[in-house]
């Protein structure tokens, strides 16, 4: 039963509506083609490397040390793939439940299924979102002759800024592919959870505060600092240890299902929309 | 007998605009947001204030300038103030407590039939008429309130030194700002103005939700679309830094001090163009639509 739903959600959450998708390769194909004009002014010698396209599209933002002379900027690229992947799984759990997905809840009389169903979902479609970035850009290395590794090149560093040290990491995989994952996962499943309590629309003003307080300050507790690249502690001191990364959007996320569960089991499904 | 309905539509509308719950939630919140800004630079200016004391106190010779226009009304209240996790929260969040404000309004009223009812004894023109503007004006008042909530409280410790241009790094102004040479002249002026706009981009972001209504049904989406493009002109805005201009073309970007180059006649071309395609959409769709 328990797969049954997991299908349903994935047919009816991920696989309908093709704008979504064709929208999230335009973007990331725009980046792509972004990148590789900008690589002309950063190395013209050498091609760049699928890793250094990855490192573009998440590598955040530095730490931002408030003083006169510095202003605050967002970093664009990085804050608008993740508050659209986060707007992707906002509204699904909250509107199935408003829709076919009370019947499926009552005939399938699991509500803890129902719940998990939707955390499987979230999961799902967070890899979907960030599967697109990745294979957008991996087609476009390809396609305009790049190198097909995830080395990241030492100029690719310099053109973020990241002072060049000697032990410098030439490939950063768990940074670039594994932490963005886990925290949108876990901010998507506290999100959901939040949805329940507050309604999808705040909980996505929560969430956009989130990755706000995350660009202004580096620290270990504020999860959306382990999704960006450059301030990992393998290029800046004082940077996200990857393994805190892990265990903090885990804990979230254990959390985040656990009172949702806790709340789901005696929440009013007809009182909605 | 028209102008009676409309008179009163709108008035109904407006009562509605104002009195309904989730405007005064998205003051309260927008407030809370604003007096933390504010709380935060009145700690700032206070411990200064002790520093030169203590200066004035035990160093005199050291004490030579007392530096006023570092710390004045114009350049530490929300709007022109920078570098401020609080302030750039609450500038993100702008079309959202805006919209949360009654940009909803329409989407319900369709959905629950309840458009028919009125538009039936109204008449459309007074019934879209008054929908657009009292959205509009609860997006407005809903910015407004907290930002002029945080002008009060700055302004009530912080002294209104005219700002100079030799302390143009603790401005947020810059030469190729727009308004930079009122803000120097006229300061009360421009403050205004910079409220004005805030509001207006606030105003507008709700408006459009209306006009959107007749297009998008997910009333979700519907009240997140304004949200999101302009998140992706934030994102336009840097490549079109890059590639084309250095002035700004991201109002998420120009409505607020420490921006990039901006041009007034941006600024207010968004402001003609959304207000004439939204306001147009709505009243030329609302009229002509069936509505059952």
């Amino acid at each position: 039963m328990f797969f049954k739903m997991v299908w349903y959600d994935l047919k009816n959450g991920l696989l309908k509506g093709k704008w979504k998708y064709l929208f999230f390769m335009g973007l990331s194909l725009i980046i792509c083609i972004d990148f590789r004009l900008r690589w002309n002014l950063i190395d013209s010698l050498n091609v760049p490397s699928y890793g250094d396209f990855l490192m573009y599209i998440f590598s955040g933002m530095k730490e931002y040390i408030p003083s006169p002379m510095t202003q605050f900027r967002y970093p664009e690229i990085w804050i608008l793939v993740m508050l659209l992947t986060a707007y992707q799984i906002l509204y699904y759990p909250y509107r199935d439940l408003s829709g076919m997905g009370k019947q499926v809840l009552i005939n399938s009389k699991s509500r803890i299924g129902w719940w998990f169903s939707k955390c499987v979902w979230i999961l799902c479609s967070v890899f979907v979102f960030f599967g697109i970035f990745w294979m957008v850009s991996l087609l476009f290395c390809l396609v305009t002759g790049g190198k097909c590794s995830l080395e990241i090149s030492i100029r690719m560093y310099q053109y973020l800024g990241i002072t060049i040290m000697p032990d410098m990491p030439s490939e950063l995989n768990i940074q670039i592919f594994l932490l963005p994952l886990l925290v949108m996962s876990s901010l998507g499943l506290m999100q959901m959870t939040l949805s329940f309590f507050i309604k999808p629309f705040y909980s996505f003003a929560v969430t956009i505060t989130i990755f706000v307080v995350s660009c202004y300050y580096m620290n270990p507790w504020v999860i959306g600092n382990y999704a960006m690249v450059q301030r990992s502690s393998l290029l800046v001191r004082g940077g996200m240890e990857a393994v805190h990364g892990i265990c903090l959007a885990l804990l979230l996320s254990a959390v985040s299902v656990g009172i949702g569960l806790l709340f789901f089991r005696r929440y009013d499904i007809l009182d909605r929309e | 007998m028209e102008d009676e309905m409309m008179k009163n539509c709108f008035f109904t509308e407006l009562k509605k605009a104002f009195g309904n719950k989730r405007f005064w939630i998205a003051v309260l919140v927008g407030t809370v947001i604003s007096l933390l800004s504010a709380w935060k630079t009145l700690e700032r200016y206070f411990e200064e204030m002790r520093f030169r004391q203590w200066q004035i106190q035990y160093s005199p010779d050291d004490y030579m300038n007392p530096d006023l226009p570092i710390y004045t009304v114009y350049n530490r209240w929300i709007g022109g103030s920078y570098g401020q996790v609080e302030l750039d929260i609450f500038f993100l969040l702008i079309p959202i407590l805006a919209i949360l404000a009654y940009a909803w309004s329409y989407h319900e009223e369709k959905k629950s039939g309840y458009s028919r009812n009125v538009v039936c004894r109204t008449g459309r023109t007074a019934y879209f008429f008054s929908k657009y503007i009292s959205a509009f004006l609860a997006g407005f008042t809903a910015i407004l309130i907290p930002m002029v909530c945080n002008l009060m409280l700055i302004s009530a410790f912080i002294p209104a030194v005219a700002p100079d241009v030799y302390y143009d790094i603790y401005n947020g102004i810059m030469t190729d700002n727009m308004g930079f040479q009122m803000f120097y002249e006229m300061p009360f002026l421009f403050l205004i103005l910079r409220l004005t706009l805030d509001c207006t981009v606030g105003g507008l972001s709700a408006a459009c939700v209306v006009a959107l209504t007749f297009f998008i049904r997910n009333k979700f989406a519907l009240m997140l679309a304004p949200f999101l493009a302009l998140l992706v002109i934030q994102y336009a805005s840097a490549l079109w830094y890059y590639y084309v201009s250095e002035i700004s073309i991201s109002p998420l970007e120009f409505i607020k001090a420490g921006s990039r180059s901006s041009s007034a006649w941006i600024a207010g071309g968004y402001v003609i163009v959304i207000f004439l395609l939204s306001f147009g959409i709505t009243m030329w769709k609302g009229v002509r639509d069936d509505v059952f």
